[in-house]
């Protein structure tokens, strides 16, 4: 009788334990959704007394950001280009010469060399920005003035530039995950109906990691898109509206950052930086759903 | 359907000595199956004979294998090549996440398609349609798959994935088929259906099927092939390996006191 | 893991290597201070001509200023400060830094200010921010204090917007400028309980520089204007050659931003957008020497470094008065 008793007293602990640690790990799951939430509510909050009292297309549209001064002006399409053609230009290299550097990496390389190569490419993500930063204003920038003979010393394309270098490692790790995740008997498969290396990689490999190199692309634009000490260091943060690279451009995060220092707690111009904030924050909101939305639909084609 | 002679046959695995002076010559029109207790070498000999273990880092072979009178491990052979008119199925059916469709038509898409007159072209529409659906019936699969052809692979049940990457090898038109276990994560009903299929298949190409089921050896196989630590011990006719071995060591794998 | 770091170790050496051979020698480089005239038909005058600073005839002087709440008594360690400040040594320290000295009767009205304090609040250590300007002359009294006194004083440079926010929040106990506070500004510093003193601690003349391979050296206060407003955008329509203007200025939170737009946007617009901003003086400095088509502003002591043209240099033009108090 005393065993049995026993038994029901572990079981019962046991019982408690584990609806304990589930409850506890749902606490955990439920915490970041709600800071998600509060972050949003946040920024929504402080961007009210602004958008309450300004036209918001005036703001979406406008082409002078000048937050400050006796006549202030708070349109922030040169600041959304600024992002855009930074963060377009830096995709449209990081993306080919990271993709390729993960094929290498994954499919070409030798042990040794991915030996040495994968390391030196996973201390590059870690190196801060402001190295970067520092990188780009000294050095590319004269690059890019002997190559491209811009006007000014310091602009978009330099931004553009430091940010590819920027999303590569990123691309790599994750999308060199996904790709040595796609089982070896799928290769196997390929190459036994008499495909080569090249082919096995485009028609079934390639699209067997789809969902993870869907995944890597937009991670590091994210990045790109929320970059702000290399890109402050960078871009010359002029605030005109242009779509030209070679020319300076401030990106929303750059505004933000210059901005807030200058701006006084309760003025029109600091509601106005919450809501180029709530930008910010819906443009990558944005980029993730997309990425969803991707990675579902290759998902349903596939299984 | 081509003959394979193997001549002097030696792999290596880095300083292991996995297969040693193998000679045998597997014939077309039957079936050649090769037995033998775990690691003794059957899966390294069959794969061989398409070149897939040049996959693996550390592998060394040495000696000939000849098919249709060329031995394939010669220098200006192009192995991709030699793929082309072999085929392989696997233990654990592998087929792509692509549709049925897909799966048959990968090869066909890559390697084109060719006339009478010997001439590849790129296959049409009509021309792929009309391979898959050929395929899927010499598979025994085309009745149940027919109205789904464009779903997932991933939604057939063990047996008929296997089936569908029995269609796939066909696809390309092989003389040859290499089978290595490709029972063995199947049901009794799948592998029965799988049995059949083989002995129809047969008919028009040279099979090569490696199994650790001596029963199946005994139901589907004209010929038998016994391989024991890397050594191939014997090989006859099914019946008289199984009824009268000639080799102790085959004889004590055979009844069981050994393997 | 090694070998990952002694590639890495290679390709940074290489690169800062070929940073340093790409011509980066800006020992070589320098920059070209430009003359001011009021009109076209004015004399033009240098910022490094100290009188035509003083007096006004260089039209873009200004007065540096750091802000007190209330004036320190005797007992305060920013009385202690202000008087190393203003006594010889301390003016000095303007000068070494490449910035003018005050004049005797300035100079002699902040003494006088000095005088009575009886805010005897900070003792010890304190912390002072805001201007970029000021970082040499401000670095230089602190080093100077220390040695002298044993108190540290802290200084940060975030620009004299944001260090007069810092001094009328309460973050830091004196600001730096290198324009005056905003009414509005002494209102809410009013209406945070500090009682504003402004004290005149140096004079600047706001030198515009231009690449030193630009021909054009003179400027009327109207071409200036219509440069930095948008209205010229190539070197070809203000006298020099056909290339296109890059502007380099500084942002919003600094000081000599607005002491400039004062002084030359006379018609209350505003830069033009494609104004490249900076937060220090210092980056502004590099940007110019390295673009042809390239005009800036800075402080008059970073022009006089980077130009290489000692603090003695004078010209022999009639200056009159338009020196803005620092």
């Amino acid at each position: 009788m005393v065993a049995l008793k026993s038994k029901k007293n572990n079981r019962y602990m046991r019982k408690i334990f584990e609806g304990g640690m589930t409850g506890l790990l749902l606490a955990c799951a439920l915490v970041s959704v709600l800071v998600l939430l509060m972050v949003f509510m946040f920024l929504l909050g402080n961007s009210l007394p602004f958008l309450q009292n300004n036209d918001i297309w005036q703001f979406l549209t406008g082409t002078h950001w000048l937050p400050f001064g006796d006549f202030p002006s708070y349109g922030i399409l040169p600041l959304f280009v600024g992002t855009l053609m930074v963060t377009l230009v830096a995709s449209l290299i990081a993306i080919p010469v990271g993709l390729g550097a993960t094929i290498y990496l994954s499919e070409i390389a030798s042990p040794q060399v991915r030996n040495v190569l994968k390391p030196v490419i996973e201390i590059l993500a870690g190196i801060p920005s402001v190295i970067y930063g520092l990188f780009a204003a000294l050095v590319l920038s004269d690059w890019i003035m002997v190559i491209f003979e811009p006007n000014t010393r310091l602009n978009a394309l330099n931004g553009a530039l430091i940010l590819a270098v920027m999303m590569i490692p990123i691309m790599v790790s994750v999308a060199e995950e996904a790709l040595n995740s796609v089982p070896r008997n799928l290769r196997e498969a390929s190459l036994a109906l008499g495909a080569t290396r090249w082919e096995t990689l485009k028609m079934t490999i390639v699209p067997a990691a789809l969902p993870g190199i869907v995944a890597a692309i937009i991670l590091s634009m994210g990045r790109a898109v929320g970059e702000t000490m290399a890109v402050i260091m960078a871009t010359g943060n002029s605030t005109q509206f242009t779509f030209n690279i070679l020319a300076s451009m401030r990106p929303l995060t750059a505004a933000l950052a210059i901005d807030v220092p200058e701006a006084t707690v309760g003025s029109m111009a600091y509601y106005s930086l919450f809501a180029v904030g709530l930008v910010l924050f819906i443009i990558t909101f944005a980029l993730n759903l997309v990425a969803e939305y991707v990675l579902a639909r290759f998902k349903e084609a596939y299984h | 359907m081509s003959d394979i002679a193997v001549q002097d046959l030696n792999v290596w695995f880095d300083k292991n000595h996995a297969l040693k002076n193998v000679n045998i010559t597997v014939g077309g029109n039957q079936i050649t199956a090769i037995i033998g207790p775990s690691g003794c070498g059957k899966s390294t000999f069959i794969r061989c004979i398409n070149r897939m273990n040049d996959l693996i880092a550390g592998c060394k072979v040495e000696g000939k294998v000849i098919v249709d009178g060329k031995d394939i491990y010669d220098k200006d052979v192009d192995v991709v090549d030699i793929r082309k008119s072999i085929g392989m199925v696997f233990q654990k059916p592998n087929p792509f996440p692509k549709s049925i469709f897909e799966n048959i038509a990968y090869a066909p898409r890559i390697h084109g398609v060719t006339d009478e007159d010997g001439n590849v072209h790129k296959a049409s529409k009509q021309e792929l349609a009309e391979l898959v659906e050929w395929s899927l019936k010499r598979a025994a699969l085309w009745d149940e798959v027919k109205d789904r052809l464009d779903k997932s692979a991933y939604n057939l049940s063990g047996g008929q994935q296997q089936r569908l990457c029995i269609a796939r090898a066909l696809a390309i038109k092989p003389e040859i088929i290499l089978f290595d276990e490709p029972c063995s994560a199947l049901d009794p009903i799948a592998t029965a259906k799988i049995e059949d299929l083989l002995i129809d298949l047969k008919n028009d190409y040279t099979v090569l099927i490696v199994t650790h089921n001596m029963q199946q050896a005994g139901r589907v196989a004209d010929k038998t092939a016994y391989f024991y630590l890397g050594d191939l011990i014997e090989y006859g006719e099914t019946k008289q390996i199984f009824e009268n071995p000639k080799q102790e060591l085959t004889e004590q794998y055979i009844t069981g006191r050994m393997g | 893991m090694y070998i990952a770091i002694g590639v890495i170790a290679i390709v940074v050496i290489a690169a800062v290597g070929a940073a340093l051979m790409m011509g980066k020698g800006s020992n070589d480089k320098s920059v070209k201070v430009l003359l001011l005239k009021k009109t076209s038909s004015s004399v033009a005058y240098s910022p490094m001509d100290q009188e035509a600073v003083y007096n006004g005839s260089y039209s873009l002087s200004r007065y540096l200023y750091l802000y007190t709440d209330g004036v320190p008594s005797t007992s305060s360690s920013i009385y202690k400060w202000l008087s190393l400040i203003y006594n010889t040594t301390g003016q000095q320290m303007v000068t070494d830094a490449g910035f003018y000295p005050l004049q005797t009767s300035d100079l002699n009205a902040m003494k006088a200010q000095l005088q009575n304090g009886n805010n005897s609040a900070v003792t010890g250590a304190f912390t002072e921010s805001g201007s970029t300007t000021m970082t040499e002359i401000a670095a230089l009294w602190a080093q100077s204090f220390k040695q002298s006194t044993g108190i540290t004083v802290t200084i940060k440079t975030p620009g004299s917007g944001a260090g007069i926010k810092d001094f009328y929040n309460k973050i830091v106990d004196v600001a730096q400028a290198s324009r005056a506070m905003t009414t509005a500004e002494k209102a809410t510093a009013a209406a945070n309980g500090i009682t504003v003193v402004e004290w005149k601690v140096a004079v600047d003349g706001l030198a515009i520089i231009v690449n030193k391979d630009n021909p054009v050296t003179t400027l009327t206060l109207s071409q200036l204007e219509g440069i930095f407003n948008g209205t010229y955008t190539n070197w070809n329509q203000v006298g020099g050659n056909d290339k296109a203007i890059s502007l380099y200025g500084r942002d919003s939170a600094s000081g000599s931003y607005a002491s400039f737009k004062d002084l030359v946007l006379v018609n209350k617009e505003n830069y033009t957008s494609a104004m490249l901003q900076f937060n220090t003086n210092a980056l502004i400095v590099p940007e110019v020497e390295s673009a042809v088509g390239a005009i800036g502003y800075v402080g008059i002591g970073f022009a006089k470094e980077a130009s290489g043209t000692s603090a003695d240099t004078t010209l022999s033009e009639v200056s009159s008065p338009v020196a803005r108090v620092l």
